[in-house]
């Protein structure tokens, strides 16, 4: 009944970047969860993957100097992506736009407290899919376990253990980025 | 093998944390809680969690196909490897300054490398160093400067001596038509000033950068070349 597999996205074959930082292998491994996390930051599609290609652009650049022995591919990557949507999130605070009411993005996240909503984005981001989906099911979206669980075929008691280990999951990497930031 | 207890003890928790319970599961959670003062704690740090959740919405989509493509084209930008010219500091935010000889602190090892950077290329290569020329300052003022091309705005490279400690300094950059794009502001120091800088423009439609003092007094400015289509 346990969920199975890992509830962090983080441990593959593929993590550690070979020498050369091989970009499609690269892209490949991790772009669609570094997409997840800067399109649910900045709710904004081109902004988005703009950010994704100059993270992958600064990690290019980097990769001589990059130490997989003191942190994953992907935690690099996503160390990087983090910087770069601040910069967007900064520059559009800067920057009021004028544009047509249709073509304006969805609104940004709430502001209030802009670093901790980008952790919390993070770490939905960097969980598995499995159970992603059933946090953003249940948490989210606001079905019932018994809902989800009619519509997945997924049983409640499966679901529920998810939920638990992605809340902790959640919790966990929250904690950490509050001590990182002390 | 998994535990079934644990995982009996997991989904107990889930349901209470989301008031998901039935009665008999309420009833077995208490039993369970005599023994495991544990459970009210871990019920209230989901909770919490659940709180951190609010207003969110969640996008599961991809991003397109030509994203790939453009990644992939990285490696074959024109940039040209030289030796790095200067240190390279990751995650300082949009308008971000350090005073030479402070630590940075920054937490991420792995993104604060020494000698590792933007290669010198031309103007308008995506990720390659520019080094501008300012000129105009006072003789006592020496400014290094270059700038970074992205895809989303430019960015701005300054290592600045010899400004008025304590005085705000504006970064511009100046359009072809005058219009202005502000690209963050510093203050003056008496130790070297090493700032990164970030505007919303795009490094074809930037004419010159200029530095301001509070009044707008230019105080050093440099003229770009134009980027080659």
């Amino acid at each position: 009944m346990r969920t199975s597999g890992s509830v962090i996205e983080l441990a593959r074959p593929t993590d550690s970047p070979r020498p050369g930082f091989d970009l499609a292998t690269e892209y490949d491994a991790h772009s669609r969860v570094l997409f997840a996390f800067a399109l649910n930051a900045l709710r904004d599609r081109g902004a988005a993957e703009d950010c994704v290609q100059e993270t992958f652009l600064r990690a290019w650049r980097s990769r001589a100097s990059f130490d997989p022995d003191r942190a994953a591919a992907r935690t690099w990557l996503f160390a990087i992506l983090r910087n770069v949507v601040i910069d967007v999130q900064r520059s559009r605070q800067r920057m009021p736009r004028i544009v047509a009411e249709d073509a304006a993005p969805e609104p940004a996240a709430p502001s209030t407290e802009p670093l901790d909503r980008l952790q919390v984005v993070e770490a939905l981001a960097k969980l598995s899919d499995e159970h992603r989906e059933a946090v953003v099911a249940i948490h989210l979206n606001g079905e019932s376990y018994a809902e989800v669980a009619e519509r997945s075929g997924v049983p409640v008691a499966t679901l529920r253990t998810r939920v638990y280990y992605a809340l902790r999951a959640l919790r966990g990497h929250i904690d950490f980025e509050e001590e990182r930031h002390d | 093998m998994t535990d079934p207890t644990a995982d009996r003890r997991a989904e107990l928790i889930a349901a209470a944390a989301s008031s998901d319970l039935s009665p008999g599961e309420a009833a077995e959670l208490d039993a369970l809680r005599l023994a495991d003062t544990s459970i009210d704690v871990e019920i209230a740090e989901l909770r919490a969690a659940i709180r951190a959740l609010d207003g969110l919405h969640w996008d599961d989509s991809a991003p397109g196909a030509g994203l790939r493509d453009r990644v992939v084209a990285i490696d074959t930008a024109p940039v040209v490897p030289l030796a790095p010219r200067r240190r390279w500091i990751i995650g300082l935010g949009a308008a971000a300054c350090i005073l030479a000889g402070v630590g940075l602190g920054l937490g991420a090892g792995a993104l604060a490398p020494s000698g590792a950077g933007p290669q010198p290329g031309a103007p308008g290569a995506l990720g390659a160093l520019e080094h501008v020329e300012f000129e105009g300052q006072s003789s006592d003022v020496s400014i290094d400067g270059s700038l970074v091309a992205h895809t989303w705005g430019t960015e701005t490279i300054l290592e600045i001596d010899g400004l008025a400690a304590g005085d705000s300094y504006s970064v511009v950059l100046i359009g072809p038509g005058g219009e202005s794009f502000d690209s963050g502001s510093f203050l003056g120091s008496s130790v070297t000033i090493d700032c990164r800088m970030n505007a919303a423009v795009e490094r074809p439609d930037v004419d010159s950068v200029e530095i301001r003092d509070a009044s707008g007094t230019v105080v050093a400015a440099a003229e770009l070349p134009a980027v080659e289509s």
